[in-house]
């Protein structure tokens, strides 16, 4: 997929076990990520670097996934930002919405599964310029 | 293998997902993570972090599902959820129950990553 569908992607995630295994299945799917480990970070990368999408954890110490999300819609236009697809292990009812809300386009659920990541991410557009 | 330690079908689905070997290098960063993660929790706990509690809670009922330790993952979810009220009002002390079950977990996972 990762040749087909070539994709500039940042991990931002916490948990050095969730880590390893996203990186991991990425790189199953030809994928390489670069790696936030919280929200300050994720912002910081998404302004030195262009990113198509940005795999975004929810629970992060310092700043957590909303609040990375929020600023980097707040930073940068629709078209100027990556896609922001959120990882949450909460799957409870409304917690899709609340992702949505800070201005996540998409939602997965953790443990990862493949079919699902495969779908969010055949729906990122590669982007060309910030 | 006490029943419920590990879902066994859970274990296998990632292993078929992320391969074999991968799993055990996988099982190996959980061990070494997951007590960082208890005493985490306890000093959260005494020095009354409630929003690190909550953040390292969920943490390890993340990853206790992950390996299918649907025991852990539930203990886990409890205190996220519940905070210091179960942490401190619990009489069995939640988290000298959560230290045991991590223990038959991890001697579930050892044996699991050899088989």
């Amino acid at each position: 997929m990762g040749s087909r569908h070539p994709l500039r992607i940042l991990l931002a995630e916490d948990n050095v076990v969730n880590q390893k295994l996203a990186l991991r299945i990425l790189q199953q799917m030809g994928y390489r990520a670069d790696l936030a480990s919280n929200g300050i970070e994720a912002v910081e990368s998404v302004g030195r670097q262009i990113y198509d999408v940005v795999l975004m954890d929810v629970q992060m110490p310092d700043m957590d996934g909303l609040d990375a999300a929020r600023e980097i819609c707040a930073r940068w236009g629709a078209h100027e930002r990556p896609r922001i697809v959120a990882m949450t292990a909460n799957a409870m009812q409304g917690d899709r919405e609340m992702c949505l809300a800070a201005g996540m386009d998409d939602y997965l659920t953790k443990p990862i599964r493949v079919e699902r990541l495969v779908e969010a991410l055949s729906q990122v557009n590669p982007r060309r310029t910030r | 293998m006490p029943d419920g330690t590990i879902d066994r079908r859970v274990f296998e689905e990632l292993k078929v997902t992320a391969g074999a070997d991968f799993v055990g290098e996988l099982v190996d960063t959980f061990l070494t993570e997951a007590p960082n993660m208890l005493a985490d929790l306890r000093r959260a706990l005494d020095g009354n972090d409630a929003e690190r509690f909550r953040r390292v809670a969920h943490s390890l009922k993340s990853n206790s599902n992950t390996f299918g330790a649907t025991s852990l993952a539930a203990m886990a979810r409890n205190l996220e959820l519940g905070g210091f009220g179960v942490a401190r009002t619990d009489n069995t002390e939640p988290l000298s129950a959560l230290a045991n079950e991590y223990t038959r977990v991890a001697q579930a996972l050892t044996e699991l990553k050899r088989g």
